[in-house]
């Protein structure tokens, strides 16, 4: 147990995948290789299309690499049929994204309480404590079709962090946002990571450059130079 | 309640159209098939009575009949006893081929100075479990009824009496003229017409309906002949072919209607709800994509769509029964109107209506459930390459 929790949370290594976003168009990554401790935030910048989206639903167990391995909390991804898989995401990972998916029919609360894989014993009060913790109480029962873009983040950053999952996978969370909302969101993830959580997050933008522990830079897929980025200093948690 | 159906119940609330149009299709479809069944069984009891009015369309006659003398006199020479009728009735298989046993007793008599025909009409014995609708008319023992021209000819009228044998008999109803030797008729009970012709405990045929209800072309007659010379070997059968042509084409073509209507209503249904259903997967894709993220699993997905149609289901087959009875006893006395009365709802169709409903419609949405499952939810959560 000890050793599992000295290990890293992600080690990857070579993966490579590809697939056709437009007609002749082949993108993805390809020999990808990844190594992230617990309590990190790592922040992967890329442009559009460079395969950073893929690699982070690689890591979330969305898409099956094509090559390479993959082993994130001690299991290996990429040995993992459909259902481990979705037992892994239920259990392991909790999604943010940058157009929020929030269910359209489900409340504030409900959503939150989505995040709640079945089986999980975690009490639905919990979802009460991160919607007070993310400063949504006022609008715990409202349909995400009347909330802001920031409040609709925040909903969607409580269900993902309401089951207490070890990583949280971000694409381009602070995409939609204005500025001091998407530094809120991005205080609340440095947050969950200074209580253990481990946070990758991909974005085209540098607003969350100062949080990270670790930053990578994709190009057509693959790495860039790494010494491109300042060293990481830990006096932004 | 639990999580899936609480997500079922709100989404639907949420989809109102979508939701909306699929009830539509299930209620109507369980609709016109309760209105169908319900007006087809009106239709076929319309059949019975406008045939039975047309008369019996067998002749089952002592198999001794000479049958020249038979078509020229009208009626047989010869006699059955007249039990012949209640064990013809007790023989295995009997109403699977004859119906609306009538015995008869049938003479010429001069009455008043003129020839009629003295037709002594017994009682009908129908079918296990039908109701007794006698075919023509029964007659109560001391009463008589009488063709048009026989009551013009001897001056009675309805209430008066004659005097047939030295028995009296009240007129109880003069027939309007129909055009055939029923004209010439004076129709009295059996036993009276068996005292009158002193041939008591004797009749001279029994009228029936064929069951078989087979056109010409089906060559119908060996098989009752068939039926007939098993149970009961002393007596002949002859076929008035018009009529029963007229009633097996009519059966067949009530028949045909409903084996158009039936399957044709399932299929535009299944294709309307299949439509509506893939409709609703697509608008779901990225709600389908994030229940992946969440690690939701195929089953729990697949669910929420299947659940939804068996829901729907279950209301649209207990509405379309509402909306199909309602419709088939509003119409179906305009359209029956001769056996309206009849017409009634019926309570033992709300049970398929509202179990097979729901997996008509879980069939439907089965494909699009499939697909929502096997939807890659890469393809609508990225933002970007």
């Amino acid at each position: 147990m000890d050793d599992a929790m000295n290990s890293p949370l992600i080690e990857a290594s070579g993966l490579t995948r590809n697939y056709a976003s437009k007609p002749g168009v082949v993108a993805g990554v390809s020999d990808v290789s990844l190594r992230v401790e617990r309590g990190e935030f790592v922040v992967i910048q890329g442009a559009s299309g460079s395969g950073k989206s893929t690699l982070l639903l690689m890591l979330g167990a969305l898409l099956r690499a094509e090559s390479g391995t993959l082993r994130i909390d001690g299991v290996e991804l990429t040995r993992l049929n459909a259902i481990e898989r979705a037992g892994y995401r239920a259990r392991s990972v909790g999604f943010v994204f940058q157009l929020f998916h929030l269910v359209p029919y489900l409340s504030v609360y409900r959503n939150v309480l989505s995040g709640l894989p079945p089986g999980v014993a975690v009490e639905p009060s919990e979802a009460d404590r991160w919607i007070d913790a993310l400063g949504l109480t006022e609008r715990r029962d409202a349909n995400p079709a009347t909330l802001s873009a920031g409040e609709r983040q925040r909903v969607a950053l409580a269900r993902a962090l309401v089951k207490r999952p070890p990583l949280i996978l971000a694409d381009e969370p602070t995409g939609n946002l204005d500025p001091d909302n998407a530094a809120r969101v991005l205080e609340h993830l440095d947050h969950y990571r200074r209580s253990g959580g481990t946070v990758v997050l991909v974005t085209h933008g540098s607003e969350a450059n100062r949080y990270a522990t670790q930053r990578l830079r994709l190009e057509a897929g693959r790495w860039a130079i790494p010494s491109a980025f300042p060293p990481f200093n830990d006096s932004a948690s | 309640m639990n999580f899936t159906l609480q997500n079922i119940l709100r989404e639907g609330w949420y989809s109102r159209l979508n939701s909306a149009l699929m009830l539509v299709a299930l209620t109507g479809a369980v609709t016109l098939l309760t209105a169908v069944h319900l007006l087809t069984a009106a239709a076929e009891r319309e059949t019975r009575r406008v045939v039975r009015d047309m008369g019996f369309n067998l002749r089952i006659l002592p198999k001794d009949t000479d049958p020249e003398r038979f078509f020229l006199e009208g009626y047989s020479e010869n006699t059955l006893p007249a039990d012949t009728v209640t064990r013809l009735a007790a023989g295995a298989g009997t109403f699977i081929t004859f119906n609306h046993l009538t015995p008869v007793l049938e003479r010429r008599i001069r009455l008043g100075g003129h020839e009629c025909l003295l037709t002594g009409l017994g009682d009908t014995v129908v079918g296990p479990g039908e109701k007794k609708q006698p075919m023509g008319f029964r007659i109560a023992p001391g009463t008589a009824q009488l063709g048009s021209i026989l009551a013009e000819r001897l001056g009675v009228k309805v209430g008066g009496t004659l005097e047939v044998a030295g028995r009296t008999l009240r007129v109880e109803r003069v027939l309007l003229e129909a055009g055939t030797d029923e004209d010439v008729r004076l129709y009295t009970a059996l036993s009276d017409a068996q005292i009158a012709l002193g041939l008591p405990g004797r009749i001279s045929e029994i009228k029936a309906i064929d069951c078989l209800c087979l056109t010409a072309d089906q060559d119908p007659l060996p098989k009752i002949r068939e039926a007939l010379s098993q149970l009961l070997p002393e007596a002949r059968v002859i076929q008035m072919r018009a009529l029963a042509d007229a009633r097996a084409k009519q059966r067949q073509a009530s028949e045909r209607v409903s084996a158009f209507a039936v399957p044709m209503t399932l299929l535009v249904a299944a294709v309307w709800i299949l439509v509506l259903a893939v409709l609703n997967v697509r608008q779901r894709r990225v709600e389908i994509g994030l229940w992946r993220a969440l690690g939701t699993g195929s089953s729990r997905i697949a669910a929420l769509f299947l659940g939804k149609a068996v829901l729907l289901g279950g209301l649209g087959g207990a509405l379309g029964w509402v909306v199909g009875t309602l419709v088939a006893l509003r119409w179906g006395p305009v359209l029956f109107p001769v056996t309206a009365a009849s017409l009634k709802m019926d309570l033992s169709l709300i049970g398929p209506a509202v179990t097979w409903t729901p997996l008509f419609a879980a069939a439907s949405s089965f494909l699009p459930a499939m697909m929502a499952v096997s939807q890659d939810p890469a393809e609508t959560l990225r933002a970007d390459g």
